[in-house]
């Protein structure tokens, strides 16, 4: 169309060059972020996902099953992550992490993103994995599995990762280049560096997720002891896709015959920083134990607890039910953990309730910690994009009752376990409900609930459906 | 019946700074403790009893008088509710509980207090020594400082003092007697007291008394297991520091005693100058050096905070060591004014001599009302807890008794 008048022509063409490149840049690909991911382009929005790791899916997809209903996580999480990472609407950017962050006199924000390098042409890959076949290098995977596995230095990060590309861990690669010669298409590009790119979105929603608390804690021998696993480690040994397809000790490859939970072992715990409770780590110790009764029929399954906390539909039937499989369950926090060091079993220091109680100490094959949820925003990210925290650390919600996933600043939202514990079921209702909230934030509603001064932008670039 | 005291809690913030109502009962503190025995774990189930206002079974418990603080509890609690810093505020409140005065709850409530109650004390003895011998020691030249001048005043007020002392203690130690006595296991222990024979009773009594005076007094065997290992190896621990108070004490105590008893009572000489070398001078020489090297270390670890140990002082523990540390450091400088030459005597000498007395009339005097009374009331509980379990066991133990053999008759 042309426009004759030159004023007119000057408006297009600033309205053009302020024109977003997506609504909505969503920071993290966990099963919070997804869901937003997928409502926001359903509803026709353009959405930029970003996701630190290679592939997106979070810690969802490391898991092997779901409580209180037993089901497959991986069956739940692959359909998710693959109507997301293929959604016409919905872009993806893998190895890819927020650098710095403007916001506009326009409302709208400029993140410059950190794309890392992959060493490998994601157009030109196609996922055989010919170069993982020929790469030399075996390391512990640290990071899908949690380093109860091993794996190459170069391919795909697992079998049902997406984008299904190789991608090269640098930090392992020994540079012999047998990747590159195997490789039949050429995409595997040594010369490729980190790169800066910067896009224009219209809002921000923060699906960063969570890890395990970090095993400090003295008495639980630090990290130190072999046989001490965190319970991410444990839900790898379960998972069908687990690296060993079964459950072992790591000290020596046993089959452990006495595996016992200790509850409370990274949250509920103002030594070690975490003083609020975890919310799923009841139900996930419940469901490995019935895993576990499974996997290891044989075995007897401990849970040393404070108090469970069976809060959800379904949850209390849930122990229910472990009670009645035989799991043990005894009221009492485990003060210490000792290592035999002849048969590198553990000896757990409890003061037991109830009328057989008392100071007591059992011994067993492995420990599983259930260690606490701690946010992955941490005060670094928030140097970038200035949310406001919790004394928790996590994220704060303005109105954390009524209007959930709002933060301290209009425009950015945050979704998942990013805002505080939550568990799969209660991340996807999070995520759900964020995308209504960013879809009303994009027609220019929620201005007057921040009492922002500028005007609605209009709706931005309207992805094609 | 149980009485509840609903306020308990609240009371026992006024002896202590912790956070117990932050305690959500998970048993870590019992599970690190490496005092606690089978059968008596603490602090958690005292910490109960605190919640639950049980007021009796608290103050009668043996386990209050278990706990050497070592802070491993308070280190290690999840909700940072410092449980050592409760047990120690128990034993204070426990040891208020056993004076019947009313002194000692006022003294651990309000710090001016006790500045008023020890002003008091320091202005009737000191200012008794000053007039009693006002006339003759300031002034006059003689050699024996604290031969002649001192020594009536000193003498009569020590006995005096001394007996009053010894009353309130009786009391204290009564009160605490009945107290453990009505607590309700013991209670029940009633009529096991009835089953056994006094002799048997005596001995059992007796051979307690020798074991806690040996392991808890003599060796102090449970402040060892409780030591500090934190330290580098040339430093004193804690046990040895506690050690050479306890042994400074008690060989001042017994030069005290025994300079009474030979020099007044078999010699007759009362107030005589003696040599350096007078066995009965020697070991009150050698234990104030001991005492002093203690409480010096002691001052010395509470300012310099080296382990998790030290890193909590209170006003109570100050004052406690500062005392002692004066009455040590005055004692020396006294025993010094007895053996320098007249020539040399500065005039201020009898000063020193009054605070050295006043000093250690205050350490009297605070005895059954601080701190201090754990010299006490600790072996005390320890013993009347022991004994107990011991009739127990004896009890136990017993043979079981042979039935007659029936004789059966044939019949032919």
């Amino acid at each position: 169309m042309h426009l004759r008048h030159p004023s007119l022509r000057r408006l297009a063409k600033e309205r053009e060059n302020n024109m977003s490149d997506y609504s909505t840049l969503i920071i993290g690909s966990g099963i919070a972020g997804m869901q937003t991911a997928i409502d926001l382009g359903d509803m026709g929005y353009k959405v930029l996902m970003i996701d630190k790791q290679a592939s997106i899916g979070g810690t969802m997809i490391q898991l092997s099953k779901v409580f209180p209903t037993l089901d497959c996580a991986s069956c739940i999480t692959t359909p998710k992550m693959s109507s997301a990472f293929h959604h016409d609407n919905v872009d993806v950017k893998t190895l890819c992490e927020i650098h710095d962050y403007k916001q506009r006199e326009d409302g709208r924000f400029e993140v410059t993103l950190l794309q890392k390098a992959r060493f490998v042409h994601e157009s030109m890959c196609t996922g055989c994995n010919e170069c993982a076949e020929a790469c030399p290098v075996v390391a512990v995977d640290t990071g899908y599995d949690e380093g109860m596995g091993y794996k190459k230095a170069i391919g795909v990060p697992f079998a049902t990762a997406l984008p299904q590309k190789a991608a090269l861990d640098i930090d392992n690669c020994i540079f012999c280049g047998k990747c590159a010669n195997a490789c039949p298409t050429e995409a595997i590009d040594f010369s490729m560096r980190d790169e800066l790119t910067t896009v224009v979105v219209d809002s921000i929603v923060i699906a960063t997720g969570f890890h395990e608390t970090p095993m400090i804690k003295e008495k639980f021998g630090g990290g130190s002891i072999k046989n001490v696993i965190t319970g991410k480690q444990m839900e790898r040994l379960l998972a069908p896709t687990g690296p060993a397809g079964g459950v072992f000790r790591p000290s020596d490859g046993k089959i452990p015959w006495s595996i016992a939970y200790v509850q409370c072992a990274g949250s509920r715990d103002a030594t070690i920083g975490v003083p609020y409770c975890s919310a799923i780590c009841c139900m996930f110790a419940v469901k490995q134990a019935m895993l576990l009764s499974a996997a290891v029929p044989l075995a007897d399954i401990t849970i040393y607890y404070m108090d469970m906390r069976t809060f959800g539909k379904g949850h209390e039937e849930f122990f229910e039910e472990a009670r009645a499989m035989g799991v043990n369950f005894v009221k009492g926090k485990v003060a210490k953990i000792e290592e035999d060091p002849e048969t590198k079993d553990l000896i757990f220091h409890v003061e037991q309730f109830g009328e057989d109680g008392g100071l007591k100490t059992f011994t067993h094959d492995l420990a599983v910690l259930s260690l606490g949820v701690v946010p992955q925003w941490n005060q670094e990210m928030s140097a970038i994009v200035p949310v406001q925290l919790n004394p928790d650390g996590f994220i704060k919600e303005i109105r954390f009752a009524t209007e959930p996933g709002l933060t301290s600043i209009p425009g950015v939202f945050a979704v998942g376990t990013a805002t505080g514990p939550k568990d799969i079921v209660d991340s996807i209702n999070s995520g759900s409900s964020v995308a209504g909230k960013v879809a009303v934030w994009l027609s220019g509603g929620l201005r007057e609930e921040y009492d922002v001064q500028y005007l609605p932008i209009a709706p931005s670039v309207i992805g094609g459906k | 019946m149980i009485k509840v005291k609903p306020n308990l809690m609240d009371e026992l913030h006024d002896y202590g700074a912790f956070d117990v109502s932050a305690c959500f009962n998970c048993g870590t503190c019992t599970a690190t403790c490496p005092l606690v025995e089978e059968g008596n774990e603490f602090p958690r189930i005292l910490i109960r009893l605190a919640q639950l206002g049980q007021e009796e079974k608290l103050v009668a418990s043996k386990e209050l008088w278990m706990c050497y603080y070592c802070g491993d509890c308070s280190a290690s609690c999840p909700r940072e509710a410092d449980p050592g810093e409760f047990m120690m505020a128990s034993r204070r409140y426990a040891v208020s509980r056993f004076d019947f005065s009313g002194i000692s709850r006022s003294i651990y409530k309000n710090k001016w207090l006790t500045f008023v109650y020890m002003a008091l004390v320091a202005i009737i003895v000191g200012g008794g020594l000053y007039y009693a011998d006002n006339n003759k020691i300031f002034g006059v030249d003689d050699h024996t400082i604290l031969g002649g001048y001192f020594y009536e005043t000193i003498h009569w007020g020590g006995i005096v003092s001394g007996s009053l002392l010894g009353l309130i203690l009786l009391a204290g130690i009564w009160n605490m007697y009945t107290r453990v006595k009505s607590s309700e296991p013991l209670r029940q222990r009633d009529q096991i007291d009835r089953l056994l024979p006094l002799s048997v009773k005596t001995k059992l009594a007796f051979r307690t008394l020798v074991s806690t005076l040996y392991n808890e007094g003599i060796l102090q065997k449970r402040f060892r297991k409780d030591d500090d290992e934190t330290l580098p190896p040339e430093r004193p621990t804690r046990w040895t520091i506690h050690m050479s108070i306890v042994w400074g004490f008690v060989g001042l105590a017994a030069a005290t005693g025994l300079d009474y008893m030979v020099k007044d009572i078999v010699l007759n000489q009362a107030g005589q100058w003696v040599p350096i070398y007078y066995p009965i001078r020697l070991l009150g020489i050698i234990s104030g050096i001991v005492l002093m090297y203690g409480t010096s270390y002691a001052l010395y670890f509470r300012y310099t905070k080296p382990s998790q140990y030290y890193k909590e002082s209170t006003f109570d523990d100050w004052l406690l060591l500062w005392l002692v540390w004066l009455a040590g450091f005055t004692g020396f400088v006294t025993t010094l004014f007895v053996y320098i030459p007249q020539s040399i005597m500065p005039t201020w000498a009898p000063w020193i001599v009054i605070v050295h007395v006043v000093a250690v009339a205050e350490l009297f005097f605070i005895l059954p009302f601080t701190k201090f009374a754990h010299v006490m009331y600790r072996p005390l509980a320890l013993w009347m807890h022991e004994y107990e379990e011991e009739k127990i066991n004896y009890l136990e133990n017993l043979p079981p008794e042979e039935e007659p053999q029936q004789v059966v008759e044939l019949t032919t």
